[in-house]
Protein backbone atom coordinates (compact mmCIF):
# COMPACT_ATOMS: atom_id res chain seq x y z
CA UNK A 1 0.00 0.00 0.00
CA UNK A 2 2.74 2.37 0.93
CA UNK A 3 4.57 1.61 -2.25
CA UNK A 4 1.50 2.29 -4.24
CA UNK A 5 0.87 5.70 -2.73
CA UNK A 6 4.44 6.82 -3.25
CA UNK A 7 4.27 5.59 -6.81
CA UNK A 8 1.10 7.52 -7.24
CA UNK A 9 2.71 10.66 -5.92
CA UNK A 10 5.69 10.34 -8.19
CA UNK A 11 3.34 9.86 -11.11
CA UNK A 12 1.49 13.04 -10.25
CA UNK A 13 4.77 14.88 -9.98
CA UNK A 14 5.76 13.66 -13.39
CA UNK A 15 2.46 14.77 -14.81
CA UNK A 16 3.03 18.24 -13.44
CA UNK A 17 6.47 18.41 -14.98
CA UNK A 18 5.18 17.18 -18.29
CA UNK A 19 2.33 19.67 -18.17
CA UNK A 20 4.70 22.52 -17.37
CA UNK A 21 6.99 21.49 -20.19
CA UNK A 22 4.14 21.22 -22.68
CA UNK A 23 2.93 24.64 -21.64
CA UNK A 24 6.40 26.01 -22.06
CA UNK A 25 6.74 24.61 -25.57
CA UNK A 26 3.38 26.08 -26.47
CA UNK A 27 4.39 29.45 -25.09
CA UNK A 28 7.53 29.30 -27.19
CA UNK A 29 5.44 29.72 -30.28
CA UNK A 30 4.35 33.11 -28.98
CA UNK A 31 7.83 34.20 -28.06
CA UNK A 32 9.92 35.25 -31.03
CA UNK A 33 13.59 34.62 -30.42
CA UNK A 34 16.05 37.19 -31.70
CA UNK A 35 17.79 34.67 -33.90
CA UNK A 36 15.46 34.03 -36.84
CA UNK A 37 14.08 30.56 -37.30
CA UNK A 38 15.55 30.12 -40.75
CA UNK A 39 19.03 30.93 -39.52
CA UNK A 40 18.75 28.44 -36.68
CA UNK A 41 17.48 25.80 -39.08
CA UNK A 42 20.41 26.49 -41.37
CA UNK A 43 22.97 25.90 -38.64
CA UNK A 44 21.13 22.88 -37.30
CA UNK A 45 20.90 21.34 -40.74
CA UNK A 46 24.60 21.96 -41.21
CA UNK A 47 25.33 19.71 -38.25
CA UNK A 48 22.89 17.01 -39.22
CA UNK A 49 20.06 17.89 -36.91
CA UNK A 50 16.75 16.69 -38.26
CA UNK A 51 13.53 17.61 -36.65
CA UNK A 52 10.26 18.65 -38.23
CA UNK A 53 9.04 20.20 -34.99
CA UNK A 54 9.27 23.98 -35.05
CA UNK A 55 9.03 24.23 -31.29
CA UNK A 56 12.33 22.43 -30.88
CA UNK A 57 14.09 24.82 -33.25
CA UNK A 58 12.63 27.67 -31.24
CA UNK A 59 13.89 25.99 -28.09
CA UNK A 60 17.40 25.84 -29.50
CA UNK A 61 17.17 29.47 -30.61
CA UNK A 62 16.05 30.55 -27.16
CA UNK A 63 18.82 28.52 -25.53
CA UNK A 64 21.41 30.21 -27.71
CA UNK A 65 19.92 33.59 -26.99
CA UNK A 66 20.10 32.90 -23.28
CA UNK A 67 23.72 31.83 -23.59
CA UNK A 68 24.73 34.97 -25.47
CA UNK A 69 22.76 37.08 -23.02
CA UNK A 70 24.61 35.48 -20.12
CA UNK A 71 27.96 36.14 -21.75
CA UNK A 72 26.96 39.72 -22.49
CA UNK A 73 25.84 40.21 -18.90
CA UNK A 74 29.16 38.98 -17.60
CA UNK A 75 31.05 41.22 -20.01
CA UNK A 76 28.90 44.14 -18.90
CA UNK A 77 29.76 43.45 -15.29
CA UNK A 78 33.44 43.36 -16.17
CA UNK A 79 33.09 46.67 -17.97
CA UNK A 80 31.31 48.31 -15.08
CA UNK A 81 33.81 46.93 -12.58
CA UNK A 82 36.61 48.44 -14.60
CA UNK A 83 34.91 51.78 -14.78
CA UNK A 84 34.24 51.91 -11.06
CA UNK A 85 37.85 51.03 -10.34
CA UNK A 86 39.15 53.99 -12.28
CA UNK A 87 39.15 57.09 -10.15
CA UNK A 88 38.28 60.15 -12.18
CA UNK A 89 36.42 63.40 -11.83
CA UNK A 90 32.72 63.28 -11.60
CA UNK A 91 32.24 64.62 -15.09
CA UNK A 92 34.44 62.06 -16.76
CA UNK A 93 32.84 59.19 -14.94
CA UNK A 94 29.38 60.15 -16.08
CA UNK A 95 30.59 60.37 -19.60
CA UNK A 96 32.13 56.96 -19.38
CA UNK A 97 29.00 55.43 -17.92
CA UNK A 98 27.13 56.32 -21.01
CA UNK A 99 29.66 54.68 -23.22
CA UNK A 100 29.47 51.03 -22.33
CA UNK A 101 31.36 49.35 -25.10
CA UNK A 102 31.93 45.66 -25.55
CA UNK A 103 35.68 45.28 -25.70
CA UNK A 104 37.79 42.29 -26.49
CA UNK A 105 39.29 42.26 -23.03
CA UNK A 106 35.99 42.14 -21.21
CA UNK A 107 34.70 39.55 -23.60
CA UNK A 108 37.67 37.26 -23.20
CA UNK A 109 37.37 37.46 -19.42
CA UNK A 110 33.68 36.71 -19.54
CA UNK A 111 34.10 33.84 -21.98
CA UNK A 112 36.85 32.23 -19.96
CA UNK A 113 34.32 31.05 -17.43
CA UNK A 114 32.35 29.37 -20.15
CA UNK A 115 35.33 27.41 -21.33
CA UNK A 116 36.03 29.53 -24.39
CA UNK A 117 39.56 30.86 -24.56
CA UNK A 118 39.76 33.96 -26.67
CA UNK A 119 43.24 35.32 -27.03
CA UNK A 120 43.57 38.61 -28.74
CA UNK A 121 46.59 40.27 -30.19
CA UNK A 122 47.38 43.49 -28.43
CA UNK A 123 48.49 45.19 -31.58
CA UNK A 124 49.75 44.42 -35.02
CA UNK A 125 52.96 45.98 -36.23
CA UNK A 126 54.08 46.28 -39.80
CA UNK A 127 57.78 45.84 -39.08
CA UNK A 128 59.85 44.43 -36.25
CA UNK A 129 61.24 47.80 -35.33
CA UNK A 130 57.95 49.63 -35.16
CA UNK A 131 57.38 51.41 -31.89
CA UNK A 132 60.99 51.18 -30.77
CA UNK A 133 62.80 54.31 -29.82
CA UNK A 134 65.27 55.84 -32.25
CA UNK A 135 68.41 54.42 -30.56
CA UNK A 136 67.51 50.78 -31.06
CA UNK A 137 66.11 51.48 -34.46
CA UNK A 138 69.44 52.65 -35.68
CA UNK A 139 70.92 49.32 -34.72
CA UNK B 1 43.09 51.41 -34.12
CA UNK B 2 39.85 50.81 -32.38
CA UNK B 3 36.65 50.99 -34.24
CA UNK B 4 33.34 50.91 -32.53
CA UNK B 5 30.05 50.06 -34.09
CA UNK B 6 27.22 52.15 -32.82
CA UNK B 7 24.10 50.26 -32.07
CA UNK B 8 21.92 53.29 -32.49
CA UNK B 9 22.50 53.26 -36.20
CA UNK B 10 21.13 50.51 -38.35
CA UNK B 11 23.58 47.68 -38.91
CA UNK B 12 25.43 48.05 -42.15
CA UNK B 13 25.47 44.93 -44.27
CA UNK B 14 28.04 45.28 -46.96
CA UNK B 15 26.88 44.12 -50.31
CA UNK B 16 29.79 43.29 -52.52
CA UNK B 17 28.20 41.06 -55.10
CA UNK B 18 27.04 37.54 -54.33
CA UNK B 19 28.07 36.57 -50.80
CA UNK B 20 29.14 33.04 -50.05
CA UNK B 21 26.74 31.34 -47.76
CA UNK B 22 29.06 31.30 -44.78
CA UNK B 23 29.47 35.04 -44.76
CA UNK B 24 25.80 35.54 -45.35
CA UNK B 25 24.69 33.55 -42.33
CA UNK B 26 27.50 35.02 -40.27
CA UNK B 27 26.40 38.53 -41.07
CA UNK B 28 22.84 37.80 -40.10
CA UNK B 29 23.96 36.18 -36.87
CA UNK B 30 26.10 39.20 -36.13
CA UNK B 31 23.07 41.44 -36.36
CA UNK B 32 21.14 39.21 -33.97
CA UNK B 33 24.01 39.08 -31.48
CA UNK B 34 24.40 42.84 -31.65
CA UNK B 35 20.73 43.21 -30.84
CA UNK B 36 21.08 40.94 -27.84
CA UNK B 37 24.06 42.93 -26.57
CA UNK B 38 22.17 46.15 -27.01
CA UNK B 39 19.26 44.83 -24.99
CA UNK B 40 21.69 43.99 -22.20
CA UNK B 41 22.79 47.61 -22.00
CA UNK B 42 25.80 47.90 -24.25
CA UNK B 43 25.94 51.07 -26.28
CA UNK B 44 28.60 49.95 -28.69
CA UNK B 45 31.02 47.20 -29.42
CA UNK B 46 34.41 46.68 -30.93
CA UNK B 47 34.06 45.00 -34.27
CA UNK B 48 36.51 42.26 -33.40
CA UNK B 49 34.71 41.60 -30.12
CA UNK B 50 31.35 41.43 -31.86
CA UNK B 51 32.67 39.06 -34.48
CA UNK B 52 34.25 36.87 -31.84
CA UNK B 53 30.97 36.67 -29.96
CA UNK B 54 29.13 35.87 -33.18
CA UNK B 55 31.56 33.08 -33.88
CA UNK B 56 30.93 31.72 -30.39
CA UNK B 57 27.19 31.87 -31.02
CA UNK B 58 27.42 29.91 -34.26
CA UNK B 59 29.63 27.32 -32.64
CA UNK B 60 27.22 27.01 -29.74
CA UNK B 61 24.35 26.39 -32.12
CA UNK B 62 26.32 23.77 -33.97
CA UNK B 63 27.45 22.18 -30.72
CA UNK B 64 23.85 21.79 -29.56
CA UNK B 65 22.98 20.22 -32.89
CA UNK B 66 25.92 17.83 -32.86
CA UNK B 67 25.27 16.65 -29.33
CA UNK B 68 21.56 16.23 -29.98
CA UNK B 69 22.26 14.24 -33.12
CA UNK B 70 24.76 12.05 -31.30
CA UNK B 71 22.27 11.40 -28.55
CA UNK B 72 19.58 10.50 -31.07
CA UNK B 73 21.88 8.23 -33.03
CA UNK B 74 22.94 6.36 -29.95
CA UNK B 75 19.29 5.71 -29.33
CA UNK B 76 18.88 4.32 -32.83
CA UNK B 77 16.95 7.28 -34.15
CA UNK B 78 17.67 9.64 -36.99
CA UNK B 79 15.46 12.48 -35.84
CA UNK B 80 16.18 14.27 -32.63
CA UNK B 81 13.50 14.95 -30.10
CA UNK B 82 13.13 16.92 -26.90
CA UNK B 83 15.16 14.69 -24.55
CA UNK B 84 18.02 14.76 -27.04
CA UNK B 85 18.08 18.52 -26.93
CA UNK B 86 17.92 18.56 -23.16
CA UNK B 87 20.86 16.17 -23.01
CA UNK B 88 22.79 18.46 -25.36
CA UNK B 89 21.98 21.55 -23.32
CA UNK B 90 22.96 19.81 -20.11
CA UNK B 91 26.27 18.79 -21.63
CA UNK B 92 27.04 22.36 -22.60
CA UNK B 93 25.88 23.74 -19.28
CA UNK B 94 27.90 21.26 -17.28
CA UNK B 95 30.94 23.54 -17.64
CA UNK B 96 29.33 26.25 -15.60
CA UNK B 97 27.35 23.77 -13.60
CA UNK B 98 23.73 23.67 -12.70
CA UNK B 99 21.83 22.29 -9.71
CA UNK B 100 21.08 18.63 -10.05
CA UNK B 101 24.09 17.85 -12.17
CA UNK B 102 25.76 15.88 -9.42
CA UNK B 103 22.84 13.73 -8.46
CA UNK B 104 23.77 10.09 -8.60
CA UNK B 105 20.25 8.80 -8.96
CA UNK B 106 18.89 8.87 -12.44
CA UNK B 107 16.84 12.00 -12.70
CA UNK B 108 14.17 12.92 -15.14
CA UNK B 109 15.35 15.06 -17.98
CA UNK B 110 12.13 17.00 -18.01
CA UNK B 111 12.78 18.39 -14.54
CA UNK B 112 16.29 19.45 -15.40
CA UNK B 113 17.44 22.80 -14.09
CA UNK B 114 18.51 23.76 -17.58
CA UNK B 115 14.94 23.72 -18.82
CA UNK B 116 13.71 25.54 -15.76
CA UNK B 117 16.25 28.28 -16.35
CA UNK B 118 15.08 28.56 -19.91
CA UNK B 119 11.49 28.83 -18.79
CA UNK B 120 12.38 31.66 -16.45
CA UNK B 121 14.34 33.36 -19.18
CA UNK B 122 11.42 33.24 -21.58
CA UNK B 123 9.08 34.46 -18.91
CA UNK B 124 11.07 37.44 -17.76
CA UNK B 125 12.79 38.62 -20.89
CA UNK B 126 11.07 40.76 -23.44
CA UNK B 127 11.02 39.73 -26.99
CA UNK B 128 13.59 41.21 -29.29
CA UNK B 129 12.42 40.67 -32.85
CA UNK B 130 15.05 40.57 -35.51
CA UNK B 131 15.94 43.96 -36.91
CA UNK B 132 15.24 43.40 -40.56
CA UNK B 133 13.07 41.03 -42.53
CA UNK B 134 15.12 38.26 -43.97
CA UNK B 135 15.42 38.12 -47.74
CA UNK B 136 13.72 35.21 -49.44
CA UNK B 137 15.62 32.02 -49.20
CA UNK B 138 18.64 32.07 -51.44
CA UNK B 139 20.57 29.02 -52.40
CA UNK B 140 24.23 29.57 -52.93
CA UNK B 141 25.99 27.88 -55.77
CA UNK B 142 29.56 28.27 -56.80
CA UNK B 143 29.89 30.82 -59.49
CA UNK B 144 26.23 31.65 -59.58
CA UNK B 145 24.73 34.89 -58.48
CA UNK B 146 22.24 34.76 -55.67
CA UNK B 147 19.00 33.71 -57.21
CA UNK B 148 15.73 34.08 -55.44
CA UNK B 149 14.00 30.79 -55.76
CA UNK B 150 10.48 29.94 -54.89
CA UNK B 151 9.84 29.55 -51.23
CA UNK B 152 8.75 26.02 -50.64
CA UNK B 153 6.85 26.59 -47.41
CA UNK B 154 7.48 25.69 -43.82
CA UNK B 155 8.43 22.32 -42.55
CA UNK B 156 9.98 21.29 -45.79
CA UNK B 157 13.36 19.88 -44.96
CA UNK B 158 14.31 19.62 -48.58
CA UNK B 159 14.71 23.33 -49.02
CA UNK B 160 18.42 23.09 -49.15
CA UNK B 161 18.70 20.78 -52.09
CA UNK B 162 15.68 21.50 -54.14
CA UNK B 163 15.73 23.68 -57.16
CA UNK B 164 12.18 24.41 -58.07
CA UNK B 165 10.73 21.08 -58.96
CA UNK B 166 13.79 18.91 -59.29
CA UNK B 167 16.60 17.91 -56.99
CA UNK B 168 19.93 19.61 -57.36
CA UNK B 169 22.12 16.56 -57.11
CA UNK B 170 20.29 14.70 -59.88
CA UNK B 171 21.38 15.52 -63.43
CA UNK B 172 18.67 16.91 -65.53
CA UNK B 173 18.90 14.35 -68.28
CA UNK B 174 17.92 11.46 -66.03
CA UNK B 175 14.27 10.44 -66.17
CA UNK B 176 12.08 11.19 -63.25
CA UNK B 177 11.45 8.70 -60.52
CA UNK B 178 8.07 7.02 -60.98
CA UNK B 179 5.51 7.90 -58.39
CA UNK B 180 3.49 5.12 -56.84
CA UNK B 181 -0.24 5.48 -57.20
CA UNK B 182 -1.84 6.97 -54.20
CA UNK B 183 0.45 9.91 -53.88
CA UNK B 184 -0.80 13.27 -54.93
CA UNK B 185 -1.28 13.67 -58.64
CA UNK B 186 -0.07 17.05 -59.61
CA UNK B 187 0.16 18.54 -63.02
CA UNK B 188 -0.68 17.23 -66.45
CA UNK B 189 1.62 15.16 -68.53
CA UNK B 190 1.29 11.91 -66.62
CA UNK B 191 1.07 8.62 -68.32
CA UNK B 192 0.34 5.20 -67.10
CA UNK B 193 3.09 2.77 -67.71
CA UNK B 194 2.97 -0.78 -66.60
CA UNK B 195 5.93 -2.04 -64.70
CA UNK B 196 6.57 -5.62 -63.92
CA UNK B 197 7.38 -6.27 -60.35
CA UNK B 198 8.30 -9.14 -58.17
CA UNK B 199 5.42 -10.46 -56.24
CA UNK B 200 5.86 -11.92 -52.86
CA UNK B 201 5.31 -15.53 -53.71
CA UNK B 202 8.19 -16.98 -51.90
CA UNK B 203 6.49 -20.16 -50.95
CA UNK B 204 5.97 -21.09 -54.56
CA UNK B 205 9.50 -20.23 -55.29
CA UNK B 206 10.68 -22.74 -52.84
CA UNK B 207 8.31 -25.35 -54.08
CA UNK B 208 8.80 -25.24 -57.80
CA UNK B 209 12.11 -23.55 -58.09
CA UNK B 210 10.30 -21.52 -60.61
CA UNK B 211 10.72 -17.88 -60.63
CA UNK B 212 7.84 -16.04 -61.93
CA UNK B 213 7.76 -12.44 -62.76
CA UNK B 214 4.30 -11.70 -61.79
CA UNK B 215 1.57 -9.53 -62.92
CA UNK B 216 1.50 -6.01 -61.92
CA UNK B 217 -0.13 -5.31 -58.69
CA UNK B 218 0.12 -1.64 -58.70
CA UNK B 219 -0.29 0.81 -61.43
CA UNK B 220 2.64 3.08 -61.54
CA UNK B 221 2.22 6.57 -62.74
CA UNK B 222 5.04 8.25 -64.40
CA UNK B 223 5.48 11.93 -64.08
CA UNK B 224 6.74 13.35 -67.29
CA UNK B 225 7.72 16.85 -66.51
CA UNK B 226 10.53 17.33 -68.93
CA UNK B 227 9.27 17.49 -72.44
CA UNK B 228 12.46 16.65 -74.24
CA UNK B 229 12.86 13.36 -72.44
CA UNK B 230 9.97 11.18 -73.41
CA UNK B 231 10.19 7.47 -73.14
CA UNK B 232 8.27 6.05 -76.01
CA UNK B 233 4.75 5.27 -74.98
CA UNK B 234 3.33 2.40 -73.17
CA UNK B 235 5.27 -0.76 -73.06
CA UNK B 236 3.93 -4.22 -73.12
CA UNK B 237 4.00 -6.61 -70.30
CA UNK B 238 6.65 -9.27 -70.46
CA UNK B 239 6.38 -12.56 -68.71
CA UNK B 240 9.12 -15.06 -68.12
CA UNK B 241 9.26 -18.51 -66.83
CA UNK B 242 12.62 -19.93 -66.04
CA UNK B 243 14.22 -22.78 -64.31
CA UNK B 244 14.61 -26.48 -64.16
CA UNK B 245 11.21 -28.02 -64.20
CA UNK B 246 10.95 -31.02 -62.03
CA UNK B 247 7.21 -31.46 -61.96
CA UNK B 248 6.58 -30.58 -65.51
CA UNK B 249 8.49 -32.90 -67.87
CA UNK B 250 7.74 -30.82 -70.90
CA UNK B 251 9.84 -27.96 -69.76
CA UNK B 252 13.07 -29.68 -68.85
CA UNK B 253 15.99 -27.38 -69.35
CA UNK B 254 13.98 -24.97 -71.33
CA UNK B 255 13.89 -21.35 -71.12
CA UNK B 256 10.64 -20.21 -72.49
CA UNK B 257 9.38 -16.81 -72.96
CA UNK B 258 5.75 -17.21 -72.60
CA UNK B 259 3.78 -14.78 -74.51
CA UNK B 260 4.54 -11.21 -75.02
CA UNK B 261 1.25 -9.68 -74.34
CA UNK B 262 0.50 -6.18 -75.14
CA UNK B 263 -2.22 -4.79 -73.16
CA UNK B 264 -3.19 -1.21 -73.08
CA UNK B 265 -5.23 0.25 -70.39
CA UNK B 266 -6.20 -2.97 -68.75
CA UNK B 267 -6.55 -2.77 -65.06
CA UNK B 268 -6.94 -6.27 -63.80
CA UNK B 269 -4.51 -9.02 -64.17
CA UNK B 270 -5.37 -12.53 -63.34
CA UNK B 271 -2.86 -14.83 -61.94
CA UNK B 272 -1.98 -17.38 -64.48
CA UNK B 273 -0.70 -20.69 -63.35
CA UNK B 274 1.74 -22.78 -65.26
Amino acid sequence: MNGQTSHQQSKDGRHDDDAALTEFLASLMDYTPTIPDELVEHYLAKSGFQCPDIRLTRLVAVATQKFIADVATDALQQCKARQSAVVKDKRDKQQKDKRLILTMEDLSRALREYGVNVKHQEYFADSPSAGLDSVSRDE
Amino acid sequence: MRKSLRHNDKPIIEEAGPLPELEFSFTITRVAVAQICQSMGFKGAQISALEALTDVATRYLQAIAKLAVASANSGGRTQSNLPDIIVALEDLASLQGFPGNSSIRSRSLYTSAVIKDLMKFVEYTDEIPFARPLPPRTIFRQGAKGKYLKYRGDGDNSRGYRDGDSLRHVPRWLPAVPVVEGKEKGEEGKREVKWGCLDGRTREEKEDENWRFCDERKRVERVVSNKEIEISGKRGKVRFKMGVAIHNPTMVGNLRVQGLEKEFGATDYDEKEA
